[in-house]
């Protein structure tokens, strides 16, 4: 009993604690009529423009089998941001819901999530937030759709170190929830793009003591076989369509050591365009693309640090316009020191741009900013504020 | 404390009547008092440590200890004595460091409880002046006594416990005129697989939550030990220890989809070691002692896929071999004053099967210098070690070289009979793991020794049927190895980041008595820790409480001897306050205060004995770790015969 006061107190202190924190956020006037009132969100204060979209969905990844993968959203109508809802909305699902995430997709009303640790694909009532369904897939990494199917690559069976295991790409049926099929692609696949009536796969093969995996490979999802692949480079990240059609890649980069054993990077994380009729692909100059989100003006929004072969930080976002040119200069983001840009989406109807940062530890940040990189809004986030989706 | 025991082993040595057997506990009794001035903080006497059913049972009561426990037999027991960091603690059995240069982590699991006759914890080390170098360099240190032989004995025992465990022990000891020995032999075979309960409830409108009840998996072990000691009268001795595994690692709890197969990573070890020691008054006022140990260890990880059963798992193996000499001498220059030297050796190498391994060899120099001045209500002492490092890799000519100075001062002081107020202030160095340097893609050769400074001031007011001692202490904990993501985002590193403050109070009182049927003992522990990140990268959490570290913890110790009937009872109640799993103290990374009740009855019939064991009694669901369940309720039965 003693125990008991004692952590009352404690507990006290730490609500304190956490109140008095930094960040200019006020809790939001919970009025009655609110549909989300219970989720207790942070209004924030927002720019002149307003969303055609109604919601923009954050998945947290969570820190690696910590269990503690979390859903935030920001509602445009209130200009307010909700944090960890998942469990609000569904409070009956043990262990909530899941082990880091990976990839986050609006499609039909529902918000699909990919829950890299937990192997699972999860899937949400956009309006509600209400789980669905939950699909048992395999080391799933990111997720794609094509007329009423979601396609989601898998790691399957692979191991860091081991032996060259191929990876596959399964299909889900979006009404039944059912897996309807799956086809083997390369090592590690990673993004999967849909474009033109095909799907198209980055394989990694990161794991393979072997070396890397360099291609693409293309889907027929009608006949889900691999039809073809596309040479681009080695470490293959994320494969983006963006929004005239035209397709976009990019790498993880390559580490090295040094004769005195530093290890350190020392091929770039390259930016492609690859050219599906050609299926050819050519490196875009000067630009580091940690990651890649379609730009509101058509083209390719790439997410990068400027200084990534000297282990330095200098995270810049570079508008890059069908034809490879850059669009104006690129845009520095401000960071703290110990932070690396991790996440970033572009509202089409709005032109401002949404950047995660994350110290890969401690809960991050939302920035909401104008296509010049000036500063709107930001929010505190669940850990690994990595993947965004707009509804 | 420290008086107590040393009388307490000789009465029973006098009572057996062995001559041999006298002065084999003689040089162990002067070994121990050969003079310091800080007493143990803390210490197990031999009884406590046969109830307790396994050596992190009886070490996590200790004053200041933090116990991190995965749960269950095979899961990885260490110790963190006053938010230092177990890397910190040096575990010593007889004076000689157990050493691992890859992640200096000790498994208190692996060491077999009835092998120890005490354990003592040195809040700031120790400052004897016949020990090793290395030890004036130890920010804490755990001293394990080795169990000497008492005439000729053989005891067997056999330990059911939960989890379908089992564990046969079996020892034989015999002291015969000028040598002893004692040789132990210890298994344990359990199947692991306990339930436990995740629960989490929410204050909705419309109410609702859950709480459900799972079952550990993957976490069996298997395990021998192998323990032999010679013990010579003329002040040495031998061991050799062998220790090998076979467990599960049944990983952190999280959700899973679709009925995949929880964890199946198994993990395997072989450790040996051959230790020795000798002590000799050379002429007037001289002595000097010698210790040597060579260890190898081999672990092999194996990583298997959890999503696809047809693919062969990954073989991580890693060896090492470790060799150590140490001399140290003392000289009493006059009565009250003493002065020593102490000079070691160790060698190292690592042997890996990862990709990029550097095959890792560390020579290192220990040197230390000391004096003490003992008069008969003051002692105080002065030392001043030297670390010299050396990594010379093995796939290149390429070395690296680190240096520490680690000073060192105590003084304690005697007002009043009943009364000693003490003092010390040290520094002591954590140097950089192979892990923390080598492993492959994360490791940083520039790292620079961690950095730790200690001061306490403390009381003990001792009576003869009571005691209390009281101690404040300033750590100050700089350079701080820690894991950072790089500038590519899908990289870490380690690096010497963080800066920690740990403020921090103890109180412990007991009281013992010994009436005409009945022995009572009582023992109430109290530690108040403020261990804050100050100095992190990141400046929101400045100030927030160290991850794992209650702000208050303690225990209830009470035990019973009814001397006439041969039953022992004894209870335990550990409080442990709430803790974060994160450097960000907030409400989703809070681990829940926890309450465990412990409680033990054993008779003997002559030489027949029965213990019962009873764990968890309030049946509480705790994690030490986050993500680690904490078994339930459980009992563990034991039977014993000593021939």
């Amino acid at each position: 009993m003693f125990n008991k006061k004692a952590l009352l107190i404690i507990s006290g202190i730490a609500a304190i604690a956490v109140a008095c924190q930094k960040g200019g956020l006020q809790p939001s006037d919970t009025a009655s009529e609110d549909p989300d009132a219970f989720l207790a969100g942070t209004t924030v204060t927002v720019g002149e423009k307003s969303s055609t979209f109604t919601k923009l969905f954050l998945l947290n990844e969570g820190a690696y089998q910590a269990n503690n993968c979390t859903i935030d959203f920001f509602r445009f109508s209130s200009n307010t941001w909700y944090s960890d809802i998942f469990q609000k909305t569904n409070p009956d699902a043990a262990l909530g819901l899941g082990d880091t995430g990976n990839d986050i997709a609006v499609y039909d009303g529902r918000v699909w999530t990919v829950l890299n640790g937990s192997g699972a694909v999860v899937v949400l009532d956009a309006k509600s937030e209400k789980k669905l369904a939950a699909i048992a897939v395999p080391a799933p990494r990111n997720i794609a759709f094509l007329d009423g199917m979601a396609f989601v690559t898998s790691y399957e069976g692979a191991i860091w170190g081991g032996e060259a295991v191929k990876g596959k790409v399964y299909a889900i049926d979006c009404i039944s929830y059912e897996v309807e099929g799956s086809v083997e692609v390369g090592c590690q696949p990673e993004g999967i793009a849909a474009c033109g009536g095909k799907l198209y796969v980055a394989n990694s093969g990161g794991y393979q003591a072997a070396g890397y995996e360099n291609s693409i490979s293309v889907i027929d999802p009608g006949t889900m076989k691999v039809e073809s692949s596309i040479e681009v480079a080695d470490n293959l990240h994320q494969v983006v369509s963006d929004r005239n059609g035209n397709l976009w890649a990019t790498t993880y980069g390559i580490g090295e050591y040094d004769e005195s054993f530093n290890y350190s990077q020392t091929i770039p994380c390259n930016l492609y365009r690859v050219n599906t009729d050609t299926r050819k692909a050519t490196l875009v100059e000067n630009v580091h693309a940690s990651l890649i989100t379609p730009a509101a003006e058509g083209g390719i929004l790439a997410l990068g640090n400027e200084e990534e072969l000297s282990g330095a930080c200098s995270w810049a976002i570079s508008n890059v316009s069908a034809d490879g040119s850059l669009r104006g200069a690129k845009t520095i983001l401000p960071t703290e020191g110990y932070e690396n840009a991790y996440g970033i989406i572009c509202d089409p109807s709005t032109g401002y741009i949404y950047v995660g940062f994350t110290d890969y530890s401690t809960p991050g940040r939302v920035e909401c900013m104008e296509p010049g990189g000036k500063e709107i809004w930001h929010v505190t986030t669940g850990i690994n504020p990595g993947h965004f989706a707009l509804y | 404390m420290k008086k107590l025991l040393p009388s307490g082993l000789l009465f029973l040595s006098t009572a057996l009547g062995v001559s041999a057997q006298e002065s084999i506990e003689a040089a162990l009794v002067s070994e121990r008092a050969a003079g310091t001035v800080l007493e143990a903080a803390d210490t197990v006497s031999a009884q406590r440590l046969s109830r307790s059913f396994g050596l992190d049972g009886a070490v996590s009561g200790m004053t200041g200890v933090q116990i991190r426990d995965y749960g269950g037999l095979g899961g990885l027991k260490t110790v963190n004595v006053r938010s230092l960091g177990s890397e910190h603690t040096g575990v010593y059995i007889d004076g000689i460091l157990v050493d691992n240069a890859q992640n200096m982590q000790v498994d208190l699991g692996r060491l077999p409880e009835g092998n120890f006759s005490s354990v003592r914890l040195y809040t700031g080390g120790r400052d004897a002046l016949l020990q090793s170098a290395r030890e004036y360099g130890s920010a804490n240190a755990l001293y394990l006594e080795s169990r000497a032989p008492k005439g000729r004995k053989f005891s067997a025992s056999v330990t059911a416990g939960p989890f379908l465990a089992v564990q046969p022990y079996l020892s034989f000891e015999n002291s015969f005129k000028r040598l002893g020995t004692r040789l132990s032999l210890t298994g344990t075979l359990s199947d692991g697989r306990y339930p436990f309960h995740v629960k989490d409830t929410k204050e909705l409108p419309g109410g609702g939550g859950y709480d459900t009840t799972m079952v550990r998996h993957n976490s069996d072990l298997k395990s021998i030990c192998a323990d032999a000691q010679v013990f010579g009268q003329k002040g040495w001795r031998i061991r050799a220890y062998v220790y090998a595994s076979e467990r599960g690692l049944p990983g952190p709890v999280f959700k899973r989809g679709g009925g995949w197969p929880q964890s199946s990573d198994r993990q395997a070890d072989a450790d040996f070691f051959l230790q020795g020691s000798w002590k000799k008054a050379l002429c007037a006022g001289n002595s000097m002692a010698v210790r040597g140990k060579y260890s190898h260890s081999a672990t092999r990880y194996t990583d298997c896929s959890e999503f696809d059963a047809s693919v062969s798992p990954v073989i991580y193996r890693y060896g090492q071999d470790a060799l150590m000499l140490s001399i140290s001498d003392a000289q009493e220059i006059t009565p009250w004053w003493k002065a020593g030297a102490a000079a070691d050796f160790t060698y190292n190498y690592m042997d890996s099967n990862l990709r990029n391994f550097v095959y890792p060899s560390r020579i290192a120099f220990y040197g230390a210098i000391s004096t003490m001045l003992s008069f008969n209500r003051l002692k105080a002492s002065v030392s001043l070690m030297y670390t010299l490092q050396d990594d010379i890799y093995g796939i290149s000519d390429k070395s690296l070289r680190r240096t520490f100075l680690s000073p060192f001062a105590s003084i304690s002081y005697k007002p009043a009979s009943h009364l000693t107020l003490s003092a010390f202030s040290k520094r002591s160095p954590r140097m950089p793991s192979f892990n923390d340097l080598y492993y492959t893609t994360v490791g940083n050769t520039g790292l620079k020794p961690e950095d730790a400074w200690q001061s306490e001031l403390g009381a003990r007011w001792e009576e003869s049927s009571w005691s209390i001692s009281l101690r404040g202490y300033h750590n100050l904990v700089s350079n701080k190895i820690i894991a950072v993501p790089t500038g590519n985002q899908f990289r870490w590193s380690m690096y010497n980041m963080e800066k920690v403050r740990i403020i921090g109070a103890e109180v412990k009182a007991s009281y013992s008595r010994r009436f005409e049927r009945l022995s009572v003992e009582a023992i109430a522990r109290y530690t108040f820790q403020r261990a804050a990140n100050i100095g992190t990268q990141n400046t929101a959490y400045q100030g927030h409480q160290v991850p794992y570290i209650p702000l208050h913890s303690g225990n209830l110790d009470l035990s019973l001897d009814f001397v006439r009937t041969g039953i022992r009872a004894d209870v335990t109640l550990f409080l442990c306050g709430e803790r974060w799993s994160s450097q960000a103290n907030l409400p989703q990374f809070r681990l829940s205060p926890w309450a465990c009740l412990d409680s033990g009855i054993s008779k003997s019939f002559g030489k027949f004995s029965l213990s019962l064991r009873a764990c968890n009694i309030l049946n509480r669901s705790y994690q030490m770790v986050s993500g680690y369940p904490m078994p339930g309720f459980n009992v563990r039965l034991r039977a014993c015969i000593t021939l």
